[in-house]
């Protein structure tokens, strides 16, 4: 598939999820079955989303299948749970939810389940550090606002969009949509950091925020940079009426390579695949894929 | 009294701790949980060794070296749990056999590291361990259940390989790798106790270095023990980084007191109370092991320091500042009448008194102490009785600069300066006038 080729180019890459049951985790396994054999891999997961829920719900947190070779980061707890043999390269001093992050190289292809580094810096440390053992890095990119890790420290980045996110066709086409258009964002010129037709922030895009900056006279065509897509928490409307009269701009940014749909939802309900892809392929202008269906 | 006790003291001293360099989290947890020490033959010991890490530390050839071993240290974790795992006789799993053949090779290494600089540590030999947990001989600090180990785990992984998805065989893994665990985590256990000793003495070496680094960066001295305190050209490292950033430069001073009560006097903004908190933060330096910001000095170990200054901490306990103060005070005499050998400092007791029975409560204060064997010292602004207790002040403004120099004063001598300063600060003229006429 095309999007595995452009994976290939690109040094780092995350596959996220925009609801659960989205087939984030179909997506990830599906994209380390295809790699090739030759691809030195590391494979890690951002975050403890869903950690809790999985815990009281009793419901198993999705395994991901490793081929020998692979080097892959959990916490304490998964590691010891894994269902493969593999050799320990490193016990980090970093503490995730879960315990100490332990860093594995894989003996004999198997499952386990990834937790790893809970913040954006501790997941571009071990980036770093995976980089010995590796010429691509794949991340299990939770998207939530309970991670505090953000899935835009990496290259590139794949969607996982479907019925679970929104049952009806044209809405799910939007509100994906949406989130492709923030992912899209473009990244700031970082020469022109503080320049007075600027605002720079780090923090959370409310619709206050966006409101307050509109709302004052000064502000009229100023720019605006914020960290990552991830920090968007505006109503789309308040958003489009914002970056007609701002543009608005990232300091990390991710190129998005596919998106791809579950057209069924966890109650059942199944979405038409082809006219789905079709349609979100339209109007966001790029491929998507059911992988149900390859 | 551990450091983590002392170290909130207004003296500077978590200035001093905070600027080490260590470069473990359990050499730091060790060194605010060491003890202080008491006796002079512990703490010359203890600076013998220091020296000799600061003379290794203080060549120029060496700073590679050192960088590189401290690098090494940064690899230093904790075990505790790990080691009281094998202590009591449970089986390991690979995250704990991981750690300590982990633990063990860095031990090797170190020790390779340290032997070159000459430094005096006793790491223990832990080969046994390493050999134990790489049977493969590969000198990689890498860690799983090797086919090294059994034909049979080899025979079964290779059956895995080949069908990775059959739980019989999975399971048939598990437990010889479980069987393997058992066998090595018994023969692990005698060997226990020489890990710990290795995981503490590598912290130690982080320490050390640390100080040695500290003290050659900062030109601290050693102290030498003795029965009376002399600090020659002594200063306050965090005071003289505060005056440094807003341009100016510290005057060192020097001060020498005996086991009775000493008086120190002198004019507002002469820096008594600087005096006061550098002499105590000599004091913990030296019984912690650090370097200490002096030319030269000689102290007395002690059971106990008081710092009796005011920090405005009493505000939380509800209690006023004056009370607070008292209790503070009493708390000194009735360790000096139990015949223990303290130091305690003492800024401007009764102050917030009227200076009638300010002044009466200081001199008797003196007479108390005097002759309990103890060392004090007292700053004060009052004419005291001294009881024959030597005087010292700050030699005070001389042609128009402030000369912090610590010179013997005469029994009831305080200067009166406090109008010229308030002058010099440019403080509202029609006050000072008047002021001055009452005079």
């Amino acid at each position: 598939m095309d999007f595995i080729e452009a994976l290939l180019h690109t040094r780092s890459c995350s596959v996220v999820g925009l609801e659960k049951n989205t087939g984030k985790t179909v997506c990830l396994n599906y994209i380390l079955r295809h790699l090739p054999l030759t691809a030195r891999v590391a494979v890690t997961s951002i975050g403890i989303d869903g950690e809790s829920k999985d815990q009281v719900t009793g419901t198993k947190k999705p395994e991901i299948t490793l081929r020998k070779g692979m080097v892959f980061a959990t916490s304490e707890k998964h590691y010891r749970m894994r269902h493969l043999v593999s050799e320990i390269l490193d016990v980090s001093n970093e503490r995730t939810a879960l315990g100490q992050l332990v860093t594995g190289r894989v003996l004999t292809e198997g499952k386990v389940m990834l937790s790893g580094p809970g913040s954006t810096a501790s997941i571009r440390r071990w980036m770093k550090e995976a980089e010995p053992y590796a010429d691509l890095v794949i991340v299990d990119g939770a998207l939530s606002r309970m991670s505090l890790a953000s899935p835009a420290v990496s290259e590139s980045m794949v969607l996982a969009t479907g019925a679970a996110y929104s049952a009806n066709i044209d809405t799910l086409v939007k509100k994906t949509a949406y989130v492709v258009e923030l992912i899209n964002l473009p990244k700031a010129d970082e020469e022109e950091e503080g320049a007075e037709e600027r605002i720079s922030m780090d923090g959370a895009v409310t619709d206050r925020v966006l409101e307050g900056i509109m709302n004052k006279a000064e502000n009229n065509g100023k720019e605006l940079v914020i960290q990552d897509f991830t920090k968007v928490f505006a109503d789309p409307m308040v958003w489009h009426r914002f970056t007609k009269s701002h543009h608005v701009y990232v300091r990390q940014r991710s190129k998005l390579l596919a998106v791809t749909v579950n057209p069924t939802a966890p109650n059942g309900m199944v979405l038409d695949s082809d006219k789905l892809c079709e349609r979100l392929s339209e109007a966001i202008n790029l491929p998507v894929y059911d992988l149900m269906k390859q | 009294m551990k450091l983590k006790d002392i170290i909130s003291t207004p003296c500077g001293l978590r200035y001093m701790a905070d600027a080490l360099d260590i470069q473990s989290g359990v050499a730091r947890r060790m060194l605010i949980e060491q003890e202080m020490m008491t006796e002079a033959e512990t703490i010359s010991a203890y600076y013998d060794t220091l020296k000799q890490y600061r003379d290794t530390v203080a060549q120029t050839s060496n700073m590679i070296d050192v960088k590189n071993l401290q690098f090494r240290l940064t690899g230093l974790k904790d075990l505790h749990t790990t080691l009281l795992n094998l202590e009591a006789g449970h089986t390991l799993d690979d995250i704990e056999l991981f750690e300590v053949k982990h633990l063990a090779m860095l031990t090797a290494e170190t020790a390779k590291q340290a032997a070159a600089l000459q430094l005096p540590a006793a790491l223990p030999d832990l080969e046994e361990v390493v050999r134990l947990l790489d049977p493969e001989g590969l000198r990689i600090a890498t860690f799983y259940v090797y086919e090294a180990y059994s034909d049979k785990l080899r025979s079964l992984r290779s059956a895995l390989e080949k069908n990775p998805t059959d739980e019989q065989i999975f399971n048939q893994v598990q437990e010889e790798e479980l069987r393997i665990r058992q066998q090595l985590s018994h023969e692990l256990r005698p060997h226990a106790g020489m890990l710990r000793t290795a995981q503490q003495t590598m912290a130690d070496i982080d320490i050390m270095l640390a100080k040695a680094l500290q003290a050659h960066r900062l030109s601290l001295c050693f102290p030498q023990t003795g029965t009376e305190t002399t600090l020659t050209e002594m200063w306050n490292p965090e005071v003289e980084e505060a005056l440094r950033q807003k341009g100016k430069t510290y005057q060192r001073n020097s001060i020498h007191f005996g086991t009775e009560p000493t008086i120190l006097t002198g004019s507002n903004m002469g820096g008594k109370t600087v005096v006061l908190k550098t002499v105590g933060l000599c004091q913990y330096l030296m019984q912690s092991g650090f370097g200490v910001p002096a030319a030269q000095a000689v102290m007395v170990p002690r059971e106990e320091i008081f710092c009796c200054m005011s920090d405005g901490q009493s505000v939380a306990e509800g209690l006023s500042s004056f009370a607070a103060e008292m209790r503070g005070i009493d708390s000194v005499i009735r360790a000096a009448r139990s015949g223990r050998n303290i130091l305690a400092l003492i800024d401007e007791p009764a102050r917030t008194t009227n200076p009638t029975e300010g002044t009466a409560l200081v001199s008797a204060l003196v007479e108390v102490l005097k002759g309990t064997g103890i060392s004090v010292l007292i700053v004060t602004h009052y004419t005291i009785n001294a009881h024959a207790c030597p005087c010292l002040r700050v030699r005070g403004i001389e042609n128009g600069a402030m000369d912090y120099e610590l010179i013997p004063a005469q029994e009831g001598e305080v200067p009166h300066e406090a109008l010229r300063i308030a002058e010099q600060l440019g403080i509202d003229e029609e006050w000072i006038e008047k002021a001055n006429k009452q005079i």
